[in-house]
C-alpha cells in the first residue's frame, strides 16, 4: 500500500470508530431501558400495572444490584393515552416513588420524607400538562417521554416486615387518570 | 487491484473502526474503563449516578451496572471491591468490617457477585441500620465471610466469585452530597484465607 492510502485508511477506521463508540454510548440507555420495561410489562400484565416482585432473592432477581431489604415494585408507565395516576400508601419506615424516563434518569422522587401519608401524584407529558388540571391535593408531575418506569422501595429487612409491606402495598395505583 | 476488492479493503477497514468503537464503548460500559467518582479510602462514589446531571458516559454506565438507581438527593452508592490493603475481594478469605452509623436517614451494606446477589441460600447478603447489632457505643463490626454463624453481624461470601460490597445511603444528609470524603465509611481489614498456614 501507498502512504497516502494507510493514511486514508487509518483516517476512516478513526472515523467509524469514533462514530460507533459514541453511538453506542448514547444508545445503550434508551436500549437498556426498552428492554427493561418489555420484561417488566410482561411480567406485570400490561403497562401501567404494578408488578410487586417478591422478596429479592439470587435466585429471582430482576434487576442489577437489587437490595434484599427492600420490597419493590415496578410499573411500566404509558401516556400514550393520557395522563396517569400513580398512589401509594404511606408506610412507618422508610419508603420512595422513584420516576425513570426512557433514558434512565431519575426525575422524580417522592418518599415518606416528602409524603408521610402516602403518594398521590398525575404524571402527564409536557402537551398533557398545559391541558390538564389536577384534583386538589394530587400532585402535577411532567414526564420528559411517554413511558418510563415507577419504581416503589418499601424499607422491610425482614421477612415479618416484607409480609406487612406486601399487605400496604397492594392498595397503589398506576395509571388511567 | 480490482474494483471489488478495493471496495471489500474499504469495508474491512470500516468494519475494524466500527469494531473498535463498539467495543471500547463496551470495555467502559460493563465497568472495566476508567470512571469518574471520587475514591473514599477502598470506597468509590460517584454522586451523578441515577440523577439528571450525570454525562453520556455516567448514564450509559449507569444503565449498565445499576439501573433504576435513584439520584443523588434519595441515596447515594458506595461501591469497593477490595480490602484495606488494595487487595481484591475473595471469597477464599474471611474480612471484618468496622464501622459506625452514617449521615443518613436509612443505610445497607450488601454484598454482590458482580452486579448481582450471590447464588447461595444462606439470606445473608446484607446488614443495615435497622437490623445490624451495635455495641454500646453505638459502632458495629461485621464478618465478611463464606460461613460464620457465630459471628453477631455476618455477611455472605458464599458462592460469590467477583465479591463486591455496596453501601447505601438513603436521603444522605447535606455534608454527605457537599463533600463524600467525609463519610466515615467502614473499614475493611482481611483475617485470614483458606490456606494460610
Amino acid at each position: 500500500m501507498r502512504p497516502r492510502r494507510v493514511g486514508g485508511a487509518a483516517l476512516v477506521v478513526a472515523v467509524v470508530a469514533l462514530v460507533a463508540h459514541v453511538g453506542t454510548v448514547v444508545a445503550s440507555p434508551r436500549v437498556v431501558m426498552a428492554v427493561a420495561e418489555k420484561r417488566l410489562a410482561d411480567q406485570a400484565g400490561g403497562r401501567n400495572t404494578w408488578l410487586h416482585a417478591p422478596r429479592a432473592t439470587p435466585q429471582n432477581q430482576q434487576v442489577v444490584r437489587t437490595s434484599p431489604d427492600l420490597a419493590y415494585s415496578a410499573c411500566v408507565w404509558d401516556l400514550s393515552d393520557g395522563p396517569a395516576r400513580i398512589t401509594l400508601p404511606g408506610w412507618d419506615e422508610y419508603f420512595s416513588l422513584s420516576l425513570y424516563q426512557a433514558r434512565t434518569d431519575n426525575f422524580f422522587v417522592a418518599s415518606d420524607r416528602t409524603s408521610p401519608d402516602g403518594v398521590d401524584i398525575l404524571l402527564a407529558t409536557e402537551q398533557q400538562a398545559a391541558a390538564t388540571t389536577a384534583p386538589d391535593d394530587v400532585q402535577l408531575v411532567v414526564a420528559p417521554s411517554t413511558t418510563g418506569v415507577a419504581l416503589l422501595r418499601y424499607l422491610a429487612p425482614t421477612p415479618a416486615a416484607f409480609v406487612a409491606v406486601d399487605r400496604v402495598r397492594r392498595e397503589a395505583r398506576c395509571g388511567g387518570a | 487491484m480490482s474494483r471489488g476488492r478495493v471496495v471489500l479493503a474499504w469495508g474491512l477497514v470500516a468494519a475494524l473502526g466500527a469494531a473498535l468503537g463498539v467495543g471500547s464503548a463496551l470495555w467502559i460500559l460493563v465497568g472495566r474503563g476508567p470512571t469518574g467518582g471520587t475514591r473514599v479510602g477502598v470506597w468509590s462514589i460517584d454522586l451523578d449516578v441515577g440523577g439528571d446531571q450525570g454525562g453520556r458516559y455516567v448514564r450509559a454506565v449507569t444503565a449498565t451496572q445499576g439501573l433504576l438507581a435513584m439520584a443523588q438527593r434519595e441515596a447515594v452508592y458506595f461501591v469497593a471491591d477490595a480490602d484495606g490493603e488494595g487487595r481484591a475481594l475473595d471469597a477464599d478469605c474471611a474480612y471484618e468490617i468496622a464501622g459506625a452509623d452514617f449521615p443518613a436517614y436509612w443505610w445497607s451494606i450488601t454484598a454482590y457477585d458482580g452486579s448481582y446477589l450471590a447464588d447461595n441460600t444462606d439470606d445473608r447478603a446484607s446488614v443495615d441500620a435497622t437490623s445490624v447489632v451495635r455495641s454500646d457505643d453505638g459502632s458495629w463490626r461485621a464478618r465478611l465471610a463464606r460461613r460464620d454463624d457465630s459471628a453477631a453481624n455476618w455477611i455472605s461470601l458464599d458462592a460469590s466469585a467477583s465479591p463486591n460490597l455496596l453501601l447505601r445511603l438513603y436521603v444522605p444528609e447535606r455534608s454527605v452530597l457537599d463533600d463524600p470524603a467525609s463519610v466515615p465509611v467502614p473499614t475493611i481489614r482481611r483475617l485470614s484465607c483458606e490456606g494460610d498456614t
